[in-house]
């Protein structure tokens, strides 16, 4: 079974996805007994995708999508020389879910050494957009830029 | 060879006055018994005396005369090798003189040629030098380059790794995914 939910921009990890999961399930089987606002952030904007009055039933069958899809979406780790703030992860997850695959689920990492841009590491490949790479790859260009320093 | 001439002549002197003799005593060899009885012996004595003083006189006529004759051949033949001498020793000489020449010109075209090789050798190892000078000190400046280029890269990089502002960075970030769009897209499609 292959899930065709597209989630909110703000949730963009593998670990958001589970902790939204495990809180629905549980709100799920509370029933009438526990309020939405009691919900995270992010689990209230699962919420309206269980209907427009989620009954049991129908969070039910939203966890059972979204545990497909934790399952079956593709994931990315991307390395950045700091740690992104929440619009900029929005923005670069709405790209990957635009441009490169609906469900793509990512992880954000942060190192100093790369100096600036980005690296993009999927199961199989490595795609290296940072300064570091370009910097130390292309010293000779460095050295003609220095040159007209 | 003067001493040898001399020796010569004085051997035919001698030669010529055994003749000189021989022949005297043949024209004073006794008479036949019939004509010593015709002459008084008066005449006898006297024709004895004439003909002693006339070969005595043919003697020192022959003699003079070979005197003159030794004197002037061995002149001539003094002259003869003098002049022999001479040529032959100026003969030798000249041979001498230009056998000098000879080997001192070799010796000019060798030492030229030793020279003129000498200096192409020098000329060569000069500029094979100045060849290989070029080459060290390209190697060495490329070399410099690169290590300078990888040093500020490094400082730069590290540099930059702190205070960085992504929020700067951000345009910078989408392009770069925009640019691989492709290759990402097949990527993360080839995962599932």
């Amino acid at each position: 079974m292959t899930s065709k939910l597209v989630l909110p921009a703000a949730i963009y990890s593998p670990d958001q996805l589970q902790f939204c999961i495990d809180e629905l399930q549980a709100y799920g089987a509370a029933s009438s007994k526990a309020k939405a606002t009691e919900l995270s952030e992010d689990s209230q904007l699962l919420l309206p995708l269980a209907g427009a009055k989620p009954t049991a039933t129908s969070i039910g069958a939203l966890v059972t999508q979204l545990e497909v899809m934790l399952t079956e979406a593709p994931r990315v780790d991307v390395v950045l020389v700091a740690m992104p703030g929440q619009k900029l992860k929005a923005e670069l997850t709405t790209w990957f879910r635009t441009k490169a695959h609906s469900q793509s689920l990512l992880y954000f990492h942060a190192n100093p050494d790369i100096a600036g841009g980005m690296i993009v590491r999927t199961t199989n490949k490595v795609h290296d957009f940072s300064f570091r790479s370009r910097l130390l790859n292309d010293t000779d260009r460095f050295i003609k830029v220095l040159d007209r320093v | 060879m003067n001493e040898a001439v001399i020796g010569i002549m004085a051997a035919i002197l001698g030669l010529q006055v055994l003749v000189l003799a021989s022949v005297r005593k043949k024209k004073v060899a006794p008479p036949a018994p019939a004509a010593e009885a015709a002459l008084p012996h008066v005449d006898v004595a006297k024709l004895e005396q004439q003909a002693q003083a006339a070969f005595e006189a043919a003697v020192q006529k022959a003699t003079a005369t070979f005197d003159a004759d030794l004197d002037g051949t061995s002149e001539k033949l003094n002259q003869l090798i003098l002049r022999l001498t001479t040529d032959v020793v100026e003969k030798e000489l000249v041979d001498y003189r230009n056998s000098l020449a000879a080997a001192r010109q070799s010796a000019l075209k060798s030492l030229e040629a030793m020279q003129g090789a000498v200096d192409a050798e020098q000329t060569k190892l000069q500029s094979d030098m100045a060849a290989e000078l070029d080459k060290r000190r390209v190697y060495l400046i490329d070399k410099l380059d690169k290590k300078l280029g990888a040093a500020a890269a490094a400082y730069i990089v590290e540099s930059l790794g702190h205070g960085a502002d992504l929020g700067a960075q951000r345009t910078f970030l989408l392009t770069s995914l925009e640019q691989h769009k492709d290759a990402l897209k097949k990527d993360i499609s080839n995962d599932l």
